[in-house]
C-alpha cells in the first residue's frame, strides 16, 4: 500500500488551476461556518442562469467542525471526500492540518499527475474536520492514529473516525470517501476503506493520491518485490495475461498516454511479482508517487477506472428547469449539468437532434416549431474522449457505470 | 583588507570557508529527514530534479530490480533500459494483505451489486465475513442490505432505513438510499 521510488524527477512549471484559489493558509480563518472553498471550484463557472451556464453552486455544508476544501456542488450529486485529522492541536486545526490539505491538494490538480481529478474536479466535494487532539499522534490523540516503520503502514481508530465522522457532518450528507491526515512526517500510509495517509511527509502529496488509489479506486500497486505469482487477480491494472491482459486494458495496449505515462502496454512485474504479473505502463501513480514527473501520472487502465468510480456516484444533470413534463410554447428549458466543460448536452426535437453540443439552454421560441405536440429531448453526456474511456459497453471494473455518464430530460409542448 | 593578508592566512580562510560550505552541503543531505510541504502560497510545481531523488533514495533506500521497457509485451515502442532503480517502499506484511483482500472484495461486491447479482453478492459476502470477522465500516451489513433491495426492496426497507440512520460515516449509504429507500 505504500510505494516504490521513482527515477530523478523532471520539473514542470505548469501553473496547478489551485493558483487561483484562495490559498487556505494558517493565516486565514477557518470557512467552516460559510461553506465557502479553499479550492473555488466555482470560479470559472460563475455563469447565471441568464446565460445558460451552472448557477454559483450554494456554501457546501461540511458541519460546525468542516472546511470546505472543495466546494462542487450539491452533495447529493457529488463524490463527497471527507477529510479528518489526527493529531493536530486547537491552533493546529486551523494552521497545519489545513496546510497538509492544502498541499495534497495542489499535486491531485495538477493537471497531468492529477488527472483525472483536475478534468472532474467539479464532481467531487471535498470537507475537511476539524479534530483537536489533546496529544500528538501515537499519544492522546483523538483518532488514536500511529504506524509502525517496519510495515510502514499508518492505522488509527476506526470506530473513532467513523463517529468523528458522524458527529461532525449534517445527516443528509452522504460520506463516498473518507480519510485521516496524520499530523506527523513519517512515511507510514495506508490505502484501505479509511484512507490515513502522513501529513507532514514531504511527498505526502503523492501519498495521498496513491493511497486513494486504492482505498477508493482499488488499484493494485504496481511496483515489485521478489514474488513470482500466476494467478489473474481482481485489479484492473495488474494481470497475469499480457497479451489480452483478460480484458483489462486490451483496448488500451499502443496507446501513448502523452503528456503522462507514455506507451500503454503489458510490462513485467506488478502488484508485488517479478514475474507473472503485468502494469499497463512502465512508471504510474500506483507505481511510483515520488516527485513530479509527469509519469508519476495514474496510466490511462488506472484513469478509466477512477472515472468510472466517479460516475458511480454522480449523473451528468443537477436540475431542470422547467421540470420534465408538458411546458408552455415559447417557454426556455434549461439543463444544469456538473460541468458544461466535460458534459455537453444534444438537443432533439421529435428525436432529431437539431443542435449538438448546443449548451444548457433550448429556447423554444427560436426553435422554429410548427404547430402540434412536439417532443423536446436534451441528452447530457461525458465528452470524454478515446484518450479517456475506451471500455463504453459495461463490464467489470466498474465499466457498467459509463452508462451513468448520460442522461436524457424530456419535455413536451403543444405549438397552437 | 584581504589584500593586506599573509598569504598564508588568506589560504588558510579560504579553506576553512571552503570547509565549512561542504558540511553546511553534508549537513543538509544528510538528515535524510522529508522535505516540507511546499508553500501553500506557492502553487507553481517547483524544479525537483536529481537533488530531490537523492533525498527520496535516502528516505526510501532502492534495490535493483531487473525490470526493462525491453520486457514489454503487446507493445510498439522503444527498448530502453530504465535507469533509476525501484524498490518496495513496504514489505508485503500479513495487514498488507489483508487490506488488499477486503479492497478486492469490496471491488468484486461493487461490480456484483451494478449488475444486481445478489446472488454473487451473498458469495462474496459469505467469504467478506468468514475472512474479516470485524467490520468496524459496516461494509458487510451494508452491501447484505445491498442485496437483500435488490430481491425484494420493501421487505429490506425497514433495515435499510436503519442502516441509513444509524451509519452516518459509511460509504454505502449513497446507494442504499438509492437502492432501497427511494423505491418508484
Amino acid at each position: 500500500m505504500a510505494e516504490s521510488t521513482g527515477e530523478a524527477a523532471t520539473s514542470s512549471s505548469t501553473e496547478s488551476p489551485s493558483s487561483e484559489a484562495s490559498p487556505g493558509t494558517s493565516t486565514e480563518a477557518p470557512q467552516e461556518s460559510t461553506g465557502e472553498p479553499m479550492g473555488d471550484t466555482s470560479s470559472d463557472s460563475e455563469a447565471s442562469d441568464e446565460s445558460g451556464g451552472p448557477p454559483e453552486p450554494p456554501p457546501l455544508d461540511c458541519g460546525p467542525q468542516g472546511v470546505a476544501i472543495e466546494n462542487a456542488g450539491p452533495p447529493e450529486n457529488r463524490v463527497n471526500y471527507v477529510i479528518l485529522g489526527d493529531g493536530y492541536s486547537a491552533e493546529e486545526v486551523d494552521t497545519t492540518f489545513l496546510e497538509h490539505i492544502e498541499f495534497a491538494m495542489v499535486k491531485r490538480f495538477d493537471d497531468v499527475i492529477g488527472e483525472p481529478y483536475l478534468r472532474y474536479r467539479k464532481f467531487v466535494n471535498i470537507c475537511a474536520i476539524q479534530i483537536v487532539s489533546e496529544g500528538s499522534i501515537c499519544g492522546n490523540s483523538a483518532l488514536g492514529c500511529c504506524g509502525d516503520d517496519q510495515s510502514r503502514l499508518a492505522t488509527c481508530d476506526s470506530q473513532a473516525a467513523n463517529q468523528a465522522i458522524a458527529n461532525a457532518l449534517p445527516e443528509t450528507f452522504e460520506v463516498d470517501w473518507k480519510a485521516v491526515v496524520l499530523n506527523g512526517d513519517s512515511w507510514w500510509n495506508t490505502g484501505s476503506v479509511l484512507m490515513l495517509w502522513s501529513g507532514a511527509h514531504g511527498d505526502a502529496d503523492g501519498a495521498a493520491l496513491h493511497e486513494g488509489g486504492h482505498g477508493f479506486h482499488q488499484l493494485a500497486d504496481e511496483y515489485t518485490s521478489n514474488s513470482t505469482c500466476s494467478r489473474e487477480e481482481w485489479e484492473v491494472n495488474s494481470t497475469a495475461d499480457p497479451d489480452q491482459t483478460a480484458g483489462k486494458w486490451d483496448l488500451w495496449l499502443g496507446y501513448e498516454q502523452l503528456p503522462g505515462t507514455g506507451e500503454q502496454g503489458s510490462f513485467l512485474g506488478s502488484r508485488y511479482c517479478t514475474q507473472g504479473q503485468w502494469r499497463p505502463s512502465d512508471n504510474s501513480m500506483m507505481n511510483s508517487l515520488f516527485g513530479d514527473a509527469d509519469d508519476t501520472a495514474f496510466n490511462a487502465v488506472s484513469r478509466e477506472k477512477m472515472i468510472m468510480d466517479i460516475w458511480r456516484i454522480v449523473t451528468p444533470v443537477d436540475a431542470v428547469e422547467p421540470p420534465e413534463g408538458d411546458v408552455p410554447a415559447g417557454s426556455t428549458l434549461t439543463v444544469h449539468v456538473i460541468d458544461p466543460e466535460v458534459i455537453d448536452v444534444d438537443w432533439a426535437v421529435d428525436d432529431t437532434v437539431v443542435s449538438e453540443d448546443g449548451g444548457s439552454r433550448f429556447d423554444l421560441a427560436d426553435a422554429g416549431l410548427s404547430s402540434g405536440t412536439h417532443t423536446i429531448t436534451a441528452r447530457a453526456y461525458d465528452n470524454a474522449g478515446e484518450d479517456l474511456v475506451r471500455y463504453r459497453d459495461g463490464g467489470e471494473h466498474g465499466r457498467e457505470n459509463w452508462s451513468r455518464s448520460q442522461q436524457t430530460v424530456t419535455w413536451t409542448v403543444t405549438v397552437p | 583588507m584581504s589584500a593586506r593578508l599573509p598569504g598564508l592566512r588568506r589560504a588558510l580562510l579560504g579553506l576553512t570557508v571552503a570547509l565549512a560550505a561542504c558540511a553546511a552541503i553534508i549537513t543538509s543531505m544528510g538528515t535524510g529527514e522529508p522535505r516540507g510541504p511546499r508553500s501553500v502560497a506557492s502553487r507553481e510545481r517547483p524544479p525537483r530534479a536529481k537533488q530531490d531523488a537523492t533525498i527520496e533514495a535516502r528516505v526510501h533506500p532502492p534495490t535493483p530490480t531487473v525490470q526493462t521497457r525491453n520486457e514489454t509485451r503487446a507493445s510498439t515502442g522503444p527498448t530502453l533500459p530504465r535507469e533509476t532503480p525501484r524498490a518496495p517502499s513496504h514489505p508485503t506484511t500479513p495487514e498488507h494483505a489483508r487490506i488488499q483482500h477486503e479492497l478486492g472484495l469490496i471491488r468484486q461486491l461493487s461490480d456484483a451489486y451494478d449488475r444486481q447479482d445478489s446472488a454473487a453478492m451473498r458469495v462474496l459476502l459469505a467469504e467478506y465475513r468468514h475472512v474479516h470477522q470485524d467490520d468496524p465500516h459496516a461494509m458487510q451489513a451494508g452491501y447484505e442490505i445491498l442485496a437483500d433491495c435488490i430481491e425484494d426492496p420493501e421487505a429490506a426497507r425497514a433495515e435499510a432505513q436503519q442502516y441509513y440512520t444509524v451509519e452516518r460515516a459509511s460509504t454505502l449509504r449513497r446507494l442504499i438510499r438509492r437502492s432501497c429507500l427511494e423505491l418508484d
